[in-house]
């Protein structure tokens, strides 16, 4: 076999792999999706809602139950997302530090990671927007649909970052699923606290301002879609600096043999 | 260069570690170890169950940083850590390829050599998730040799092993040390200790070294 593999393409291919090859997180993305959809469109009122959308600069009307999906499908990506990229990077932890202490470049190993992060969230975001697209009226799906991927991008690049920092499996769980809670929560205009100094501050601001607009306005603002992808390559960046303290070498190789004298 | 000079060349350490200490919380585990691990030499460390043999090894191959003293090596280094490090979710083969670019190798070919010489040929397309526990170990150790090191750091490699492979294991060791490699092995089986060149007995954090009459 003369065939040498690229650092790049060989850990992209084994890590989309070894998404598509992890059941739970399989699972979740196909059942989950339109299972949290649904119970929106179940479960909210059809009430008309009115609230104040600032990324399109003007009061929005629109029907509660409406509103509640595109949250919700926000909500269910970035759990599915978070999820799954925590679970990769987090039992890939210990071969990675140990492929990086063997020589593996380790930019070009996060490089694969964070594209496999984008591919597998453009996949999701796929899926979402055909599902929210037999549940909703929605006339603007190619925006919609970039503000479903920013969403997935965000929490992508959370998970991410989590599974090289915490120890503990349940942990990373456990922050995945608050996060993503409580941003939702504080997100969805259903819920009234759109006016909380310091929203905008979370991952999920972008990428839901950008939604609601794509979805009930005629406007698109791209800067708010941004704001997702920068939290992306902020988790991203932290998480390439957590990975690189954590297998930096603590001993020196010598490029020479060494020298026969005591050493002291 | 004459063959005195080769000599000393040969003798010269590839690893050398100097007075390192090590303290997990109070626990003080290493007080001051020294080891020198000259090129063709088969090194074996005991020493009672966490008496710091493995915490030795990842200092030596610069996992962890030690509270005081020195580590320095030179060359390539292979390190079979205790515990298979394996990613469950890929294949035998993807291991191999990824450790491939990892070193930088050409080709596959002594990835290959040393499957047959394992006898794990069969598995390459099995996921490391589903291995047999001494597959595992195979796979393990595999990794730590397929780029040929200088220098071998090997933490109780043979777990698990049946007792044809344990053996072939030994043959492999011995020609590596004959080719000039240098061997370090964790060990805690007596009827090993044969095989060692010399045996660094790990007791109160230091290392006691005693020639063998291999």
């Amino acid at each position: 076999m003369t065939y040498r593999p690229s650092a790049y393409t060989e850990m992209l291919r084994c890590t989309l792999l070894g998404h598509l090859r992890s059941r739970m997180a399989v699972l979740l993305a196909v059942v989950f999706i339109p299972a949290w959809i649904m119970v929106a469109r179940l479960c909210a009122p059809d009430r008309t809602l009115r609230f104040s959308l600032e990324s399109a600069g003007t009061d929005v009307l629109a029907p509660a139950n409406h509103v509640s999906q595109v949250v919700n499908a926000l909500a269910a990506v970035t759990l599915v997302t978070g999820f799954s990229m925590f679970m990769e990077t987090f039992k890939a932890g210990e071969t990675d530090r140990r492929l990086v202490l063997a020589g593996y470049p380790k930019l070009r190993m996060l490089l694969a990671k964070v594209t496999a992060v984008a591919l597998v969230t453009a996949l999701i975001a796929v899926y979402t927007m055909a599902v929210l697209a037999v549940s909703l009226p929605v006339g603007r799906l190619g925006p919609l649909a970039l503000a479903v991927f920013s969403a997935g991008l965000a929490y992508g690049g959370i998970g991410l970052l989590l599974g090289s920092l915490v120890r503990g499996e349940l942990e990373g769980f456990f922050l995945v699923i608050m996060l993503s809670l409580v941003d939702t929560g504080l997100q969805n205009p259903v819920l009234n606290v759109a006016d909380l100094t310091g929203l905008s501050a979370l991952p999920l601001y972008g990428a839901c301002q950008f939604a609601l607009a794509a979805a009930f306005t005629s406007s698109t603002p791209w800067s708010h879609g941004l704001l997702s992808l920068a939290w992306s390559a902020a988790t991203s960046a932290l998480a390439l600096l957590a990975f690189h303290v954590r297998t930096r070498p603590h001993c020196r190789i010598a490029p020479e043999m060494l020298a026969g004298t005591p050493h002291t | 260069m004459t063959a005195e000079a080769a000599q000393h060349v040969c003798r010269q350490p590839r690893l050398r570690i100097s007075g390192v200490w090590k303290a997990y919380g109070r626990r003080q585990l290493l007080r001051g170890a020294d080891l020198d691990v000259p090129a063709g030499t088969l090194v074996g460390v005991v020493g009672e169950n966490g008496a710091g043999k493995s915490t030795l090894l990842r200092i030596a191959m610069g996992h962890l940083a030690p509270d005081r003293g020195t580590v320095e090596r030179t060359g390539k280094a292979g390190y079979c850590p205790q515990h298979a490090v394996l990613n469950d979710s890929f294949t035998v083969m993807q291991h191999l390829r990824l450790f491939q670019a990892a070193y930088r190798l050409p080709t596959l070919a002594r990835a290959h050599e040393l499957m047959d010489l394992l006898a794990f040929t069969d598995s390459g397309r099995q996921r490391a998730g589903e291995l047999s526990g001494g597959t595992r170990q195979k796979l393990n150790l595999l990794l730590a040799l397929m780029h040929d090191p200088q220098l071998l750091v090997l933490d109780e490699p043979y777990q698990g092993f049946d007792w044809d492979t344990h053996q072939r294991f030994w043959s492999l060791a011995a020609r590596l040390r004959d080719q000039g490699r240098s061997i370090v092995v964790v060990s805690h089986l007596l009827h090993d200790l044969h095989h060692f060149d010399a045996v660094g007995h790990l007791r109160d954090g230091r290392l006691d070294m005693e020639r063998t009459t291999r």
